[in-house]
């Protein structure tokens, strides 16, 4: 027997493990039906991986509605509704909806989640928002950087108006069974099992000696190949 | 045979199969707004998506769109709109000028998925020019299908159908009396 014969079995022995994650985890990467992106891992080891940290919740109160955002998702109590990257500036409830200031925008949505429209500055939004509130009348007043501006609950129409000493609405502390639950939901809805099985492809879900490993083993499958075709070559 | 190996190695650590989610802003929306409305800048109107509206929308996005107040800019029957739609993960935004129940301008504003961005190119978007919609709300044009894109380029013709059912609702709510 060739050394390059003996080199091709060591080799294929040695890297088959390797080489068995890179196929596997390559096929199910590329069956979109299973819609990866969809699910999510919830192991705790796995997740260790990932080194998450901490899932702070950030709260605002809308009447009798607690409304949060933490990871990348938006609660309306304990409902995560909506996927949302941007942090709150503030909430309030509407005679029906639910009106959410973000840095750039008005969210309006459902008392069920339902999203009813955004304002932009584009779109009908004055002003990047501060703060948010509702006056005795029912009117909406924003805060933008520079000036307050007042609508009416279609927020089709807005007013700037020179009302002063008004004391806008604070975040809240989130209630701490509330608050867990939240983070419980985000920490487990962050890393999609498409990402893990990407990062296992590539070998980094174990850091840099992973991305190595697999690398190599790549190199292995190629000399594989390459051996393969020159050994069966030499005996024909 | 050693020099082989170097080549490999050093090939194999070139290969990236990650890309991360850069959001890709090719044309501010109000920028978009300004330029298809040179003379006139209308205000936002807002549609709600109602009635049989709703259902053929529903038809043609194959499920429910994400709010239910569409917002457009009309200018007698010229109309434009802002809509967003997810290709693979994250939505891309893309804005279409409608005149004559006909598509007059398509771009992509933002681009926020990880591939598929060739999209916002000319090659890809003038392809839309003066698309209408057929029967069963199909779309007239023949658009050609980007490799490795195949999703966002999906994502696109159903917001162009989507454009086009909506301006014609617009402009039918604006004949009746």
């Amino acid at each position: 027997m060739s050394n390059l014969h003996k080199f091709h079995r060591y080799t294929g022995v040695g890297s088959a493990i390797l080489v068995l994650i890179l196929s596997i985890t390559g096929l199910l990467l590329n069956s979109t039906d299973l819609e990866l992106d969809q699910r999510f891992i919830s192991n705790s080891w796995l997740l260790k991986q990932y080194s998450l940290g901490e899932f702070p919740v950030q709260s605002y109160a809308a009447s009798d509605t607690i409304v949060s955002k933490s990871g990348r998702y938006l609660y309306l109590n304990n409902e995560a509704v909506s996927e949302m990257n941007e942090s709150l500036v503030g909430s309030i409830a509407l005679q029906q909806d639910i009106l959410i200031a973000l840095p750039n925008s008005l969210l309006l949505i459902s008392k069920e989640g339902e999203v009813i429209d955004q304002l932009f500055d584009y779109s009908g939004l004055p002003e990047r928002p501060q703060a948010l509130m509702v006056d005795t009348l029912g009117l909406v007043l924003l805060k933008g950087q520079n000036a307050v501006w007042q609508s009416d609950s279609n927020l089709s129409a807005w007013q700037q108006i020179s009302r002063k000493n008004i004391s806008w609405p604070d975040a809240i502390e989130t209630p701490s069974v509330l608050s867990k639950e939240i983070q419980r939901h985000a920490r487990t809805h962050e890393i999609s099992l498409e990402r893990m099985l990407l990062d296992l492809h590539s070998g980094r879900l174990f850091g840099k000696i992973g991305e190595t490993l697999m690398s190599l083993s790549a190199v292995a499958l190629i000399f594989l190949a390459l051996s393969g075709v020159y050994v069966w070559s030499r005996r024909q | 045979m050693k020099n082989l190996v170097l080549t490999l190695v050093t090939l194999s650590f070139l290969v990236n199969p990650l890309s991360a989610h850069a959001k890709r802003v090719y044309l501010e929306p109000g920028d978009f707004l300004s330029q298809s409305f040179p003379k006139t800048s209308p205000d936002a109107n807002r549609l709600l998506i109602t009635g049989d509206l709703k259902t053929n929308l529903r038809k043609v996005l194959s499920g429910r769109y994400s709010k239910i107040r569409i917002p457009y800019w009309q200018s007698g029957n010229k109309t434009a709109w802002i809509l967003e739609r997810i290709g693979k993960e994250r939505p891309i935004t893309a804005g279409f000028v409608v005149e004559g129940n006909r598509i007059v301008s398509f771009k992509v504003l933002i681009f926020r998925e990880s591939r598929g961005w060739e999209i916002h190119n000319e090659f890809f978007t003038e392809q839309f020019d003066n698309a209408y919609l057929k029967d069963k709300q199909k779309l007239s044009n023949q658009v050609d299908n980007i490799t490795g894109a195949t999703m966002s380029v999906d994502a696109m013709k159903t917001l162009a159908r989507m454009a086009l059912l909506l301006h014609a609702e617009v402009i039918s709510k604006n004949s009746t009396p």
